[in-house]
């Protein structure tokens, strides 16, 4: 049984969902289930996420401004909701991508001081 | 027959129930959309048992969005009416008064029970307008008393209870929604 905890790997994984939305968005619209499984595959089945978790985060990052959303009527099948990164977005994607890289030198750091 | 998505949107409805309609709509429509295009990479049966249980989704929204602006006018309205009869409107029929004063405090205790409902149901601010509004309702029902029936508050002690109890109200309403935001696990967000 491992000791750390599910809780804990949910959690990291939580507080990056976020930022992976806004960087697989950074080059195109994209809908949700798309991003989904675009998620899985660029990390490796890493970020499995469910649509109850990646929808309301979807909402979230719109509700700041950070993406918009619009319906798009297709020939065939249900309508489908893209979502665009704004420049609002693509500035809190830049600022993110910076903590974040300083996040991997700092951990990187630490960790390979325990070896 | 009901397809499985349509009854996996159904109940995920039903668990929005008091959500505003629009955003509620939009959510289904969103969630059928991702429904159909899982589906389209295995069947629908699988794809709607792959997905979260209804009640975990619709309450996560739920938790997003709160009630709607008629449910939240709803609480208010009900506030404001149960607030009436917590004075002891008996007095002025044929009514014992122990009797009379026995029912407008057992409607207080329903009002604050409710006030704490409205709070940790709806959040904080739905809870302090409900417990405001209650607030105003007493204050209202007394003075439509003495224009009415002549019904006076009898001394200081009297109005200090009648004031004390009305503006305590208010904190009902407010601090258990309060303090539900504040311990509640909260979504880590950008």
């Amino acid at each position: 049984m491992p000791e750390v905890s599910s809780e804990w790997t949910a959690e990291l994984k939580k507080g990056s969902i976020q930022l992976c939305l806004l960087a697989l968005l950074a080059a195109e619209a994209k809908y949700g289930f798309q991003l989904i499984k675009e998620m899985r595959e660029l990390s490796g089945g890493f970020f499995d996420v469910k649509e109850g978790t990646l929808y309301p985060a979807l909402r979230r990052l719109e509700e700041r401004g950070f993406v918009r959303s619009a319906w798009v009527e297709r020939d065939v099948g249900v309508p489908r909701k893209y979502y665009t990164l704004t420049d609002r977005g693509r500035t809190a994607l830049a600022e993110a991508k910076a903590v974040w890289t300083d996040m991997e030198r700092s951990m990187d750091a630490i960790l390979r001081s325990s070896r | 027959m009901t397809s499985p998505a349509d009854a996996y949107l159904q109940r995920v409805s039903r668990g929005m129930v008091g959500m505003d309609r629009r955003v509620r709509a939009d959510v289904l429509r969103e969630l059928r959309s991702h429904l159909a295009d899982a589906a389209a990479e295995t069947d629908e049966a699988r794809a709607v048992a792959a997905a979260e249980p209804p009640a975990e989704v619709a309450a996560r929204y739920k938790r997003m969005y709160g009630y709607g602006r008629a449910f939240q006018t709803a609480f208010v309205a009900l506030a404001i009416a149960l607030a009436i009869p917590t004075l002891p409107l008996l007095l002025y029929g044929d009514v014992l008064p122990r009797l009379a004063n026995a029912a407008a405090v057992a409607f207080l205790v329903l009002l604050v029970a409710y006030l704490m409902g409205v709070a940790l149901a709806a959040g904080w601010k739905v809870g302090l307008v409900a417990g405001m509004a209650a607030c105003a309702s007493r204050f209202g029902t007394l003075a439509a008393l003495g224009a009415v029936a002549g019904a006076v508050v009898p001394d200081a002690s009297g109005w200090l209870l009648f004031t004390a109890s009305s503006l305590l109200l208010i904190v009902i309403g407010f601090v258990p929604g309060a303090a539900k935001e504040r311990w509640q696990r909260r979504d880590v967000g950008m």
